[in-house]
């Protein structure tokens, strides 16, 4: 038997954290790469108003009102964050670079229902990195989820 | 054209053959992910007024190879990905394809290694080996070692690790080895189409005209 790739060392971590949030992404070199965050989650909704209009009163006395709007756009996104050790951060940057960014669906499931992905969006200009002390870095994106169907007049 | 050389760049075709999706289920040792990578060749032709001519014509045995990777300014090899892929017995060792130079098994958590399975080691027995070690660094019990399965060979394949590990282990060694057992003939009956851009076919053919 003859070695035929590098020495990998991959370390393992426990997983543990209240407000996780698991990542993976299409890294440069072709190859899928993995985070997960575990410091912080604000999950935000963003809405948007579509089309508003006045509609016709046909009874001044009755009528519930004459603005309207087609619809509403619903648009949730995630703040997180993770302590991240100096040596990853090169890895860190790949995934807030990559175009294709995966989040874990069903953390607590995965095992049992199958893994499913959701596609996010790292929204740009959203990593800051504070340096904590000499060996790690607080670092803290912003996740744009699928936007949420709505009714649509 | 001056010269009579025409250049094509392969990767606009080979755009719509690369995916954007995980289809992984973590439930096998390696994996082909087709959205990562894949085979193809070029048959081209040569048409202009009052001329049609005929497709080159495909080969399934010579045959390029592509991965969904962008190489950056002075990387090694510059485009050619020659730095990932193992022979079996080259001194310089293939890298895998991760851009952590340590990643992070976080347990709980589906989790692979990707490397290119290439065909300079198709043909013959590739095991998967691992040496747990502790926090100290200090190796924890003895290697472990799991057979690939050689039906996804020939393309960028997706590499569980063992991931039942003890409390006192805090990092674990990965690498590949490749013995002298042959487990597959390659070629031999592979079939493929001709059809433009199929990517159903295990070979995948790229059609190309060019107009003078």
């Amino acid at each position: 038997m003859a070695r035929i790739t590098e020495i990998k060392t991959v370390k393992i971590n426990d997983g543990c954290g209240e407000n996780t949030v698991y990542l993976c992404w299409l890294n440069k070199l072709g190859g899928i790469s993995y985070w997960l965050f575990n410091r912080y989650k604000t999950e935000k909704t963003k809405t948007s108003i579509n089309f508003p209009f006045s509609s016709n009163i046909s009874n001044l006395e009755t009528d519930q009102g004459n603005i309207n709007i087609s619809g509403k756009g619903v648009q949730p996104s995630y703040e997180i964050g993770a302590s991240i050790p100096i040596a990853d951060m090169d890895g860190i940057r790949g995934l807030y670079e990559s175009g294709k960014v995966l989040m874990l669906a069903n953390p607590t499931t995965w095992t049992t229902d199958g893994v499913k992905w959701k596609r996010v969006i790292i929204t740009a200009g959203s990593l800051v990195v504070l340096k904590k002390d000499t060996s790690f870095y607080d670092v803290r994106l912003t996740l744009n989820l699928p936007e949420l169907y709505n009714q649509i007049e | 054209m001056s010269n009579g050389i025409l250049s094509v760049d392969v990767s606009a075709f080979l755009k719509s053959l690369v995916g954007y999706t995980n289809a992984f289920d973590y439930s096998i040792i390696n994996w082909k992910d087709s959205t990562l990578g894949g085979r193809y060749n070029i048959t081209y032709a040569e048409f202009w007024t009052d001329y049609s001519g005929n497709f080159s014509g495909i080969s399934n045995t010579l045959l390029y190879y592509f991965s969904n990777s962008a190489k950056q300014l002075q990387d090694v090899y510059g485009s050619n990905m020659g730095e990932f892929v193992p022979f079996p017995t080259s001194t310089t060792k293939a890298k895998f394809l991760s851009d952590f130079n340590s990643p992070t098994y976080f347990v709980g958590y589906p989790f692979s290694l990707s490397f290119i399975y290439s065909d300079a080691i198709a043909e013959v027995e590739i095991t998967r080996h691992e040496q747990p070690r502790d926090i100290n660094n200090n190796t924890v019990g003895g290697e472990d070692s799991g057979v690939l399965t050689p039906d996804h060979a020939l393309g960028v394949n997706r590499l569980m690790i063992g991931e039942s590990y003890g409390a006192t282990v805090k990092m674990v060694d990965v690498w590949l080895e490749a013995g002298a057992a042959a487990v597959l003939t390659l070629f031999e009956a592979t079939a493929f189409e001709d059809e433009l851009f199929s990517d159903a076919s295990p070979l995948t053919t790229v059609g190309i005209a060019e107009t003078v």
